[in-house]
C-alpha cells in the first residue's frame, strides 16, 4: 500500500513514546506534505542532537559532547550539595523552583527488577565516587514518590549512610493552592504524618 | 409494580442487553425493592441476567469464562447498559465488549475506570462457584478479604495494590539472580525486604482486623443458616455445627526478621517464601478445619455465610443495603429450609435464580420468566 520509504518512516515514528500506529501515519503524511526545507530541518535537528549531545561526565545531565553540563560548569553553583534525580527532565522541574543552588546527579532510572533495572544499570557507583572524592556535604534524594523511586532512595540512603555526608529525602504532601477535599487519602495521610510545628 | 424509590439501598432500575451471551436483545425493569425471582428452563439465560448486572459493575464475569464467550456467537460486540440508583444518585453504566479491541466503559456518558464503579455500586453475589472459596486454594480466600479491606480502612485497597507490586518486584529480583548469592544482591534485597515488611505487615493487620469484624457476624449467620440448610450428613444433626474463622499468618514475629531468616531459601528457590501472600483465611466447623472435614452442603453454607457476613458489614457501616445477586440459592433445599433462608435475607433489592421454580411457600416480591425479557425489536 505504501512505498518502502514511507513504510519505513511510519514504522520509525511508531516507535516513539506516545505515538501509536494511527499517529505515526498522520505524522508521516504531514512530513510528506510540508516543504522540503522544513522536513530537513527536523532531520538535521535529530542528527545534531545525536552527534553533539552526550551526558555530562560528572552528573550525567545532558551536555555538549566532551563538556561538563551547564550546571556543573557554572562556578556559582554549590558543588557541596547534590540533588539526585531519576531523569534529566527532573532537573528542569527542580530548576523551575529557583530554590536550589547546588548541583545534580542523574541516575537515569530507578530500581525496577521487573524491568531488569538493578543498581548496576543506574549511575550509582559514579554518585558514590563523587561523594567520596569531592567535598560533598549533603545529598538530597529527589527520586519520584512512587514504589520504585522510594526503593531507590532507600537503597541510596543505606549506601551513603556510612559516608560522612548528610542524606535527606524530599518531603511529600499537598500541592500548594489546592483544596484539601480534592487530595487523595494517601497524599493527605503523608501530609499529616509530615506535619511540623508552627 | 412497586416503583417507589428509597435511598437506603442500591438497586438496578433498568437493564438493557444486546448480543450478550444468548440475549439478542433484552430489557429488564425490576421492582426497586424486594426479592425478584428469575425463573425459566435450563439455558434460558437466568444466570446470564445476573452475569450482566455483575459485568456492568466489575467488568468481568463471576463465572470463570473467556471474555469472548460473553459475546453472542456471530456478533463482534456485546452491550450491557445498566441504570443503577444509589443514595438518590442515578448511575448509568454503559459497557461495550469487543472481540478484538478493548472494552469501552462509560459512567453517565463519561469514560471511567472499573474500580470507580465498584466503589459506587456496592453489590454482593453468591453463586455455585463460591464453593471454591471454601474448597479451593488460599488465593481465593485472600482475594475475598483483600476486596473488602476498604471496610477496615480507606487505605486498605491501596495497601493491597502496593503490596502486590512490591512482591512482584522482589520476586523478579530473586528470579534474575538464578540462585546465586552476592553482596550486591543482598544489598538490593534489603531494600525490597524493608518495603515488603512494611506493606506486608500492614496488609496482614488489615486482614486480621477485617476477620475480627467478620467473625461474630459470620458465626451467627452460619448457625442461622445451618439450622435450616441440610448439612448433608443424612439429616442427622450429630455435630453442633458451630462455625469459626481465623486468619493464619504464614510467618512468626516481625516480618522483617522472618525475611532475613528465610533469605537463603528465597535466593535458592528464586521466590519470596514468607509474607501475607502465603497467608490463609481458615474456616472451622466444630473446631476442625472445614476445608478438610466438612460435607459439600456445609461448605456451601459456609461460603454463603461468609458472603452474607461481608454484606452485613457493609450495611452496618454505610447504612445502606448493597445490591444482592443470588445464583441458584435454593438448589438442594427443601421448602421449609428455603423459606427460612429467604426470610433471613436483608431487605434491599435482590435477584435470585432458580431452575426448578420457587419452593412452595417462599414468598418473593416478583417472579419473572427470563424468556419474557427477550425483545424482538431493537430498542437500544
Amino acid at each position: 500500500m505504501y512505498t518502502a520509504s514511507l513504510r519505513a518512516l511510519v514504522d520509525e515514528l511508531g516507535k516513539l513514546p506516545g505515538v501509536g500506529p494511527k499517529s505515526a501515519q498522520r505524522i508521516a503524511f504531514y512530513l510528506l506534505r510540508i516543504p522540503s526545507e522544513d522536513a530537513l530541518r527536523l532531520a538535521e535537528a535529530i542528527i545534531a542532537v545525536k552527534e553533539r549531545t552526550a551526558f555530562c561526565p560528572r552528573c550525567f545531565n545532558v551536555a555538549e559532547v566532551d563538556e561538563l553540563c551547564e550546571i556543573c560548569s557554572d562556578p556559582s553553583r554549590d558543588a557541596g550539595t547534590i540533588c539526585v534525580v531519576e531523569d534529566p527532565r527532573d532537573i528542569a522541574a527542580v530548576e523551575r523552583t529557583r530554590r536550589f543552588g547546588g548541583t545534580y546527579h542523574v541516575l537515569h532510572g530507578a530500581l525496577n527488577p521487573l524491568e531488569g533495572v538493578g543498581p548496576e544499570q543506574l549511575r550509582i557507583q559514579e554518585l558514590v565516587s563523587r561523594v567520596k572524592e569531592d567535598s560533598v556535604r549533603e545529598v538530597i534524594l529527589c527520586t519520584n514518590p512512587n514504589l520504585e523511586g522510594e526503593a531507590t532512595a532507600m537503597y541510596l540512603a543505606r549506601l551513603l549512610g556510612p559516608l560522612d555526608v548528610r542524606v535527606s529525602r524530599i518531603a511529600s504532601g499537598l500541592p500548594v493552592g489546592g483544596d484539601l477535599e480534592y487530595a487523595d487519602e494517601l497524599t493527605l495521610g503523608r501530609a499529616l504524618e509530615g506535619r511540623h510545628d508552627v | 409494580m412497586d416503583r417507589q424509590t428509597t435511598s437506603s439501598h442500591t438497586c438496578v432500575e433498568r437493564l438493557l442487553l444486546r448480543n450478550f451471551r444468548n440475549f439478542f436483545c433484552g430489557s429488564f425493569e425490576p421492582p426497586l425493592r424486594g426479592m425478584t425471582a428469575i425463573v425459566g428452563p435450563n439455558g434460558a439465560g437466568k444466570t446470564t441476567l445476573l452475569e450482566a448486572i455483575y459485568y456492568a459493575i466489575n467488568q468481568r464475569s463471576f463465572r470463570v469464562v473467556d471474555r469472548e464467550a460473553l459475546i453472542q456467537t456471530g456478533s463482534n460486540t456485546a452491550v450491557v447498559r445498566a441504570l443503577f440508583r444509589c443514595d438518590d444518585r442515578e448511575l448509568l453504566v454503559e459497557t461495550e465488549l469487543c472481540r478484538d479491541q478493548r472494552s469501552r466503559l462509560q459512567l453517565n456518558r463519561q469514560p471511567v475506570r472499573t474500580r470507580e464503579i465498584r466503589t459506587l455500586v456496592p453489590m454482593t453475589i453468591f453463586s455455585p462457584e463460591d464453593l471454591m472459596i471454601v474448597q479451593g486454594p488460599p488465593a481465593g480466600r485472600r482475594l475475598l478479604l483483600d476486596n473488602a479491606l476498604g471496610l477496615v480502612d480507606v487505605n486498605g485497597p491501596e495497601t493491597v495494590e502496593v503490596a502486590n507490586r512490591i512482591i512482584k518486584q522482589r520476586n523478579a529480583l530473586l528470579r534474575r539472580t538464578g540462585g546465586h548469592r552476592s553482596t550486591s544482591l543482598v544489598r538490593s534485597l534489603e531494600v525490597w525486604d524493608e518495603e515488603w515488611a512494611n506493606a506486608g505487615t500492614k496488609l496482614a493487620e488489615y486482614r486480621e482486623q477485617l476477620v475480627s469484624m467478620l467473625e461474630p457476624v459470620f458465626c451467627e449467620l452460619y448457625s442461622l443458616y445451618s439450622s435450616v440448610v441440610p448439612t448433608g450428613k443424612g439429616g442427622m444433626s450429630s455435630s453442633e455445627g458451630r462455625a469459626g474463622v481465623s486468619y493464619r499468618r504464614s510467618w512468626k514475629g516481625r516480618l522483617v526478621d522472618a525475611l532475613r531468616e528465610s533469605r537463603d531459601e528465597d535466593i535458592r528457590r528464586g521466590v519470596t517464601t514468607c509474607g501475607p501472600h502465603r497467608d490463609d483465611l481458615v474456616l472451622y466447623l466444630d473446631s476442625r478445619e472445614a476445608r478438610l472435614q466438612a460435607s459439600q452442603g456445609e461448605h456451601r453454607t459456609l461460603a454463603l455465610a461468609l458472603r452474607m457476613a461481608l454484606h452485613q458489614l457493609v450495611i452496618d457501616r454505610d447504612h445502606r443495603v448493597p445490591l444482592l445477586l443470588l445464583d441458584d440459592l435454593f438448589s438442594e433445599l427443601d421448602e421449609t429450609r428455603a423459606r427460612a433462608l429467604k426470610e433471613a435475607m436483608p431487605v434491599g433489592q435482590a435477584f435470585l435464580t432458580t431452575a426448578n421454580g420457587l419452593p412452595k411457600g417462599v414468598g418473593v416480591d416478583q417472579v419473572v420468566d427470563v424468556r419474557t425479557l427477550q425483545l424482538a425489536a431493537a430498542d437500544l
